[in-house]
């Protein structure tokens, strides 16, 4: 009959299929889905920026909260206005739930119809967004306080990084919605970066400027610590899902442009197409960060991810970290709430959009 | 401010610090060394493993990293004539031309001491200027920056061959390329042709390695024989080259006082500041207009030891301001964020140790890497006697690698082939090359400023008093410029009429 040793071979194969073909199965039910495995943040933006900043701070803490414990890898994909990441995610990476991406911008983009732009983030499985309110300072030499503003000691100048950024839109609203004679101020762009603009508030070139919280904590304060610039005068606030906007508990004491405006000018701030415009440009700020799956991901990685940052935001070393590095809180919003909020600040209103594109004096 | 000073000192001083400065020391030379990569790769390796370290060990091995990159990029360019990095691009008009004279051994020798000292002596000159360098560095806005960027092409394309107003042309030229991307006003794609890949611009690690590398390669390939066209025994060394750093001691110092003020302006120091020192030794030293750009040693020395002081200056706008002087700059200033440390004045009063220790790293880190360097000398000068057909094929292969590594898309390697052929014609015409790179660095910036200028302050920010100054420098460099080449072309004209 056959020979012992193809017998004996025979079998060892068999069973070495078996187990192979049994072993997923089991294994997958007694080990959780990222054990052993390595989840790769896709970042839109090049190392040693803000991004980058936020996703290495998630890095350092959310491993803790996965059960399984991956290894976490970066893949940085800038490029195309950062629309390139974003574009990689939707289109070509895995949707096996291994990768997720670690975003800035994205919501601007779509609603801008950035050039490079090919997502739709309507069918992106959301995990969560970040965002925080920016604050609003000026030199003290041209205004000490936001009644200054309407009488400043010379031309407020306004800078900006290019007519359609999101922060020369964010000034310029403020500006015309409080209503501050065009004869105050100057609005000049060009700038690359934060870098070129703190040296122009420092030289004086400039004197006005608004920064996201943890960036004013990063970069500005000093420059209110040395006496240069006033503390923040107001903040952009947090938009509500019904349209409500409300201080940001981190910066409780600031007003928001509409009590600025009540208490300027004695009367509740107009509705209208100039306030839709506001409330998408608060909306897109409060979802500036974002960390999504590519469409068609599982649920089960969706709902992991979903809840390690909700277990990682109420951690004290967490928020102690991200406190020392960005120097506030984190406030995360669920993906479901970013999805809810998406059709307010994805697109602009249409009367809301003509009034920013003849503002800026551009076309989206 | 002594006992911080010491203080730091002491701190740098224990075996572990020490230890992980020479960890950094050894990776920034190997990067430095390969065309394309440099200190801004390393710190992006780095940076993962500064977040959970004491920051007096991390920041050594970050700045022992980004000071040694412009000790080791001159060995490409001595070599090949290929920039290790956009730094060291003066250092091969007179460097490679001694190493097809054999004499890359001096060349090397001379270029690391002056390397080293200008390290240290750059290290000197921060910790006691830091104070005057502050509100300097405020005086320039908008106007001053547009001003000196024009300022650097026109240095540039004058000092970068015998035809100065080629040179300037090619810098415009790539002011021009520079152009191609994202409007700045409005953010519209220009001359992009529909590519994402051109949204962002060309980057100019391709760029400056297509232009340089395969000409040069190609050239060399089709000569058939090696790099030194001399005999081995004909090579000169390194101790030769010491001595001349030496001896050119006052030029030493003057170039790395010039390194260090002017690495010191956010945004435009880094890539200019070799080609202002080889502008001034050219302008300064004895019989240097008919020697320069044809293998004079001072040629070598100017750059190098003001390319190793920059490091020291760029640190200035970074940790005073926190706007950092380069993209590694930016890295290191993510790293100080991360490690808890704010940039500001608090750096020269509460955080003066660590700004000490900044100081003091960047010296030692100069010293080991310029050591290390001198050690492999005569290794590195004896590549210069290969076979061009065994060496040519491993350079062609780390270059197309390198140039890749920009953006990691097909757009790169093509890039790289269209601005190779460009290098490759404008080098048989005898155009100028380096021009072109400068024009491609400084033309965002020059762009945004002088829109900026107008906005300000309309035409009239032509006539504030430093603008002024810089246009009068502008003018007399050209004109100087122009001058010189219209004397060579009178020289020549004579002996064709002295036929008898």
């Amino acid at each position: 009959m056959f020979h012992k040793k193809t017998l004996y071979l025979g079998l060892v194969f068999f069973a070495v299929f078996a187990f192979g073909a049994v072993a997923p199965k089991v294994a997958a039910q007694s080990n959780p889905f990222y054990k052993g495995k390595t989840l790769t943040f896709i970042i839109n933006y090049a190392p040693g920026g803000g991004t980058d900043t936020s996703a290495r701070l998630f890095e350092r803490h959310i491993r803790r909260f996965i059960p399984g414990n991956p290894r976490i890898a970066f893949k940085y994909v800038p490029g195309g206005g950062a629309t390139i990441g974003v574009n990689f995610l939707y289109k070509r990476s895995r949707r096996d739930g291994y990768t997720v991406g670690v975003f800035t911008g994205v919501v601007a983009m779509q609603a801008t119809n950035a050039p490079g732009a090919k997502f739709d983030l309507n069918k992106m499985r959301w995990v969560i967004a970040v965002g925080e309110p920016s604050l609003m300072f000026a030199r003290k030499d041209v205004a000490k306080s936001i009644k200054d503003l309407f009488k400043p000691t010379k031309k407020i100048v306004l800078p900006g990084f290019s007519r359609n950024s999101s922060k020369d839109i964010n000034l310029n609203l403020v500006f015309d919605i409080l209503e501050i004679p065009k004869e105050n101020y100057k609005y000049v762009t060009g700038y690359k970066g934060d870098g070129p603009i703190s040296l122009a508030m420092r030289s004086g070139e400039v004197s006005f400027m608004s920064a996201s919280l943890s960036s004013y904590g990063g970069r500005w304060r000093s420059l209110a610590n040395e006496g240069i610039t006033t503390q923040p005068l107001f903040q952009t606030g947090n938009l509500k899902p019904d349209g409500t906007i409300i201080r940001d508990p981190r910066v409780a004491d600031l007003p928001t442009l509409g009590e600025v405006y009540k208490q300027i000018h004695g009367k509740p701030h107009p509705t209208g197409p100039k306030w839709e415009a506001w409330k998408w440009n608060v909306g897109s700020r409060i979802m500036i960060r974002s960390a999504m799956f590519p469409p068609g991901t599982p649920d089960e990685p969706v709902r992991i991810l979903t809840d390690a940052f909700q277990a990682m935001e109420k951690d004290k070393k967490f928020q102690a970290d991200a406190k020392k590095i960005t120097t506030a809180k984190m406030v995360f919003m669920t993906g479901k709430d970013a999805l809810a909020l998406l059709p307010d600040v994805a697109t602009i209103k249409p009367q809301a959009k003509e009034y920013i594109e003849k503002l800026m004096r551009i076309k989206f | 401010m002594l006992e911080a000073a010491t203080q730091a000192a002491i701190a740098l001083v224990s075996p572990e610090r020490m230890a992980f400065l020479l960890m950094g020391v050894f990776m920034g030379l190997i990067l430095g060394a390969i065309p394309g990569l440099g200190g801004l790769v390393g710190l992006t390796i780095l940076l993962p493993f500064t977040f959970d370290f004491d920051p007096a060990l991390a920041l050594p091995m970050m700045i022992g990293l980004l000071s040694v990159t412009t000790t080791s990029d001159t060995i490409p360019s001595v070599l090949f004539g290929v920039p290790g990095t956009a730094a060291s691009q003066a250092t091969i008009l007179d460097g490679f031309p001694m190493a097809q004279r054999g004499e890359a051994g001096r060349a090397f020798g001379a270029a690391y001491m002056a390397s080293m000292i200008g390290g240290i002596f750059g290290a000197l000159v921060l910790a006691l200027s830091i104070y005057v360098l502050a509100p300097l560095v405020l005086a320039f806005e908008s106007p001053e920056f547009f001003m000196l960027g024009i300022f650097g092409i026109a240095m540039v394309g004058t000092l970068s061959g015998k035809f100065p107003l080629r040179g300037i042309s090619v810098g415009f030229l790539g002011l021009l390329i520079s152009m191609i991307g994202l409007d700045p006003q409005i953010g519209l794609p220009r001359w992009t042709f529909g590519s994402i890949y051109l949204l962002d611009g060309l980057p100019l690690v391709t760029v400056a390695i297509g232009l340089f590398a395969i000409p040069e390669i190609a050239d060399m390939v089709i000569k058939g024989s090696q790099i030194a066209d001399v005999p081995k025994e004909a090579l000169l060394g390194r101790a030769q080259g010491i001595r001349d750093a030496f001896r050119n001691w006052p030029l030493v110092l003057r170039c790395s006082a010039l390194g260090v003020w002017v690495g010191a302006i956010p945004g435009l120091g880094g890539s200019v500041v070799d080609w202002f020192a080889y502008g001034h030794a050219r302008q300064t030293c004895k019989g240097a207009s008919e020697t320069f750009g044809k293998g004079d040693i001072r040629g070598v020395i100017a750059p190098e030891c003001a390319n190793n002081a920059k490091e020291g200056g760029a640190l200035i706008p970074t940790i005073l301001f926190g706007i950092p002087g380069s993209a590694s700059m930016a890295i290191l200033l993510v790293a100080f964020m991360m490690m808890g440390l704010q940039p500001g004045p608090e750096m020269l009063t509460t955080q003066l140790d660590k700004t000490y220790l900044m100081i003091w790293t960047l010296a030692v880190a100069n010293v080991f890497g310029t050591g290390i360097c001198l050690f492999f000398t005569p290794h590195l000068a004896k590549v210069a006697t290969i076979r061009i057909h065994l060496l040519a094929p491993v350079v062609v292969v780390v270059v197309f690698l390198a140039a890749f590594q920009a953006t990691r898309s097909l757009g790169d390697l093509v890039a790289m082939t269209a601005f190779s052929l460009m290098g490759w014609f404008l080098k048989r015409a005898a155009w100028p090359r380096p021009p072109l790179v400068l024009g491609l660095v400084l033309g965002s910036m020059i762009e945004s400023r002088l829109y900026l200028s107008l906005q300000l302050h309309g035409p009239a920010f032509l006539l504030r008093p430093i603008v002024v100054v810089i246009f009068v420098l502008i003018v007399t460099t050209v004109a100087y410029g122009a001058f010189q080449e219209w004397r060579s072309r009178q020289v020549v004209k004579v002996p064709l009429v002295d036929e008898n």
